[in-house]
């Protein structure tokens, strides 16, 4: 998963990076005009916005930027202004999530997983005879587990919560490499073909110049 | 009140009826001693006792007015006995003949003087209680009804003003009326900056709060030094200390801002700093100069504007090398002042620090018409501060 985090305190974007960065891709910014230079570059699965850049109240008006891009990017909203209106506001403009500071690391951390299972309504899936279970990241096939290596799991389950919609490789470089454009594309077909030749069926189909689907 | 008022006037006018009426038969008593001394003297008893009275009402003597009324009412007996004599009134004078003289009264001229007399007192009373009433009731329209009002007006601090009684009254009510009003909305714009202040403090404090819940999530899960890790807390710890410090100077500024402009020397704000710095000047052996002939004066907020330069020539103190000298220049022209000093290393005299930053002296700029420059050039450091709105 790619996160994007739009804070203007330095020492708080660093300390809450690092953290992050053990489990998601993330590229953290502290201007507006960044921001959008991001946006534009890369496919982010969850957006965490500040409030309050630089003494002004203008992160809200990425909101539109970011849904223009992608409908189904995440916003967090992290913000020092805790008023009930304050966040009425930012929820009514698009934010899916509004968490005041101080916060905690570990919550902002369920928060953003609590976002990215939106679109995976579903703990437990089974497809030709396969079953996938998202939370633990598990697949067994007629009571034996597969296992899968770090890369080929997480590129799995991408595309597995994005069932039925096409995932283009750069969706996948994004997510899934914190610099992607020193990763070649052929690396996903590599890491695609070595999840096929490992699952039993064939689940992950390929979308000609589109990318790939699971059905 | 009334209760105790009227039983108060109803006792003292018993006692007012009491005493004329005893001031009344005393005088009859009186006049019977006088008429039984003359009577004796003149040794009219020998007469009969009918012309005993036509005697004493013929004298020259008794015919004053307050007589003629008591001889009306008087008789004279000569008895050998005064035992089981009974009259309300009476005097006796024992006479040579070995009888008593009898001098009597009865009481009913009294009491029609006394009857009178209670009527006059209950007219004046009444006349009395009509003027009080009277001057009560102005009293009360005039003073006591304007002044509950400005109790109200007092009382009620959370009604909407508009909702409250015109207090009607002279002009000094009306005054004091506005006064009080005046005074509610400071005191409410005062409790509201108190809130505020809080408010803003929570607001500020927020990030730095959260920087310090990082690190320690951060610290619980990573490599990093017990030692390293309460270094960078005691770092966040004097960053959220510096921003409440920082939001009450703020306060304090908009606070004197809300005085009136006086003129203020920039001269005198130099000489005023280096007399209030002079412990740590001292200390660090600085020597601070101003370009004397030179000065200029600002219509300004004066205990604003001395703070903005206290904050500033603290910062200076602060990196100031030790042993240098601290140069002012003054342009009268340009409405400028300027602070060239060696750059140093940091000190550690905190004693004298407000930890007021640049960034706030900056931000300070618009609200106290300056603009605020600093830079550094071949190991020294310059501020600059011109007042060009005052040209």
């Amino acid at each position: 998963m790619r996160i994007l985090m739009l804070e203007d305190d330095p020492m708080l974007s660093k300390l809450v990076s690092q953290y992050l960065s053990e489990y998601f891709c993330i590229d953290a910014v502290c201007d507006i005009k960044d921001a959008k230079e991001y946006l534009c570059q890369f496919n982010y699965d969850v957006v965490l916005l500040d409030r309050n850049i630089y003494g002004y109240d203008i992160g809200l008006n990425l909101i539109s930027d970011i849904k223009n891009k992608n409908q189904s990017t995440g916003i967090i909203v992290i913000s020092a202004y805790d008023n009930i209106s304050d966040k009425i506001e930012g929820l009514n403009l698009g934010a899916d999530d509004y968490l005041d500071k101080p916060f905690d690391n570990d919550e902002l951390l369920a928060r953003i997983y609590a976002l990215s299972r939106r679109n995976q309504p579903f703990e437990n899936i089974e497809i030709e005879g396969v079953s996938f279970n998202t939370r633990y990241k598990t697949i067994s096939y007629k009571n034996e587990e597969i296992l899968l290596t770090k890369k080929e799991s997480e590129m799995f389950f991408y595309i597995l919560q994005k069932k039925s919609q096409i995932v283009s490789k750069d969706e996948l470089l994004d997510a899934l490499y914190l610099n992607p454009q020193n990763i070649s594309s052929n690396t996903i077909d590599v890491t695609i073909g070595h999840i096929r030749k490992k699952l039993p069926v064939p689940i992950i189909k390929t979308v000609k110049t589109r990318g790939y689907i699971i059905a | 009140m009334s209760i105790s008022a009227t039983i108060i006037s109803l006792l003292l006018g018993t006692f007012s009826v009491v005493e004329y009426k005893k001031s009344l038969q005393n005088d009859v008593l009186n006049t019977m001693k006088m008429l039984a001394d003359d009577i004796l003297e003149h040794q009219f008893y020998t007469a009969d006792e009918k012309e005993l009275k036509s005697i004493m009402l013929s004298k020259d003597n008794y015919h004053h007015e307050n007589y003629i009324g008591y001889m009306k009412y008087i008789g004279f007996k000569y008895v050998k006995n005064t035992d089981n004599l009974s009259y309300d009134l009476m005097l006796r004078e024992k006479l040579p003949n070995g009888k008593f003289l009898v001098i009597y009264s009865s009481s009913e001229s009294i009491n029609h003087q006394v009857k009178k007399f209670l009527i006059h007192l209950s007219l004046g009373f009444i006349i009395i209680l009509i003027i009080l009433v009277g001057v009560f009731y102005i009293l009360l329209e005039k003073l006591l009804n304007p002044l509950k009002c400005l109790v109200d007006y007092c009382n009620n601090v959370d009604s909407n003003i508009n909702t409250l009684p015109l207090c009607n009254g002279s002009y000094e009510i009306k005054s004091l009326k506005d006064a009080i009003i005046n005074l509610q909305n400071n005191n409410q714009q005062l409790c509201k900056d108190k809130q505020d202040i809080f408010k803003e403090a929570a607001h500020e404090i927020k990030t730095p709060i959260a920087i310090l819940k990082a690190r320690l999530s951060l610290f619980s899960k990573s490599d990093m030094k017990k030692s390293d890790f309460i270094k960078e807390s005691m770092d966040d710890i004097s960053t959220i200390s510096n921003k409440l410090r920082e939001l009450i100077f703020l306060k304090a500024i908009e606070w004197d801002i809300q005085k009136a402009k006086e003129l203020v020397q920039m001269q005198n704000q130099c000489e005023m700093m280096q007399q209030l710095f002079h412990p740590i000047l001292e200390k660090k052996n600085i020597k601070m100069v101003s370009n004397l002939e030179d000065d200029f004066t600002l219509f300004i907020h004066k205990e604003a504007i001395a703070r903005v330069m206290q904050a500033v020539f603290e910062n200076i103190f602060m990196h100031t090398k030790n042993g240098t000298t601290i140069n002012n220049y003054i342009d009268a022209k340009k409405y400028e002042l300027k602070i060239v000093n060696e750059i140093g290393e940091n000190s550690d005299e905190i004693l004298f620090s407000s930890k007021i930053g640049e960034k706030l002296i900056s931000r300070l700029a618009e609200k106290l018409d300056y603009e605020y420059e600093t830079y550094e050039k071949d190991g020294f450091f310059y501020t600059i501060i011109e007042f060009k709105a005052q040209k």
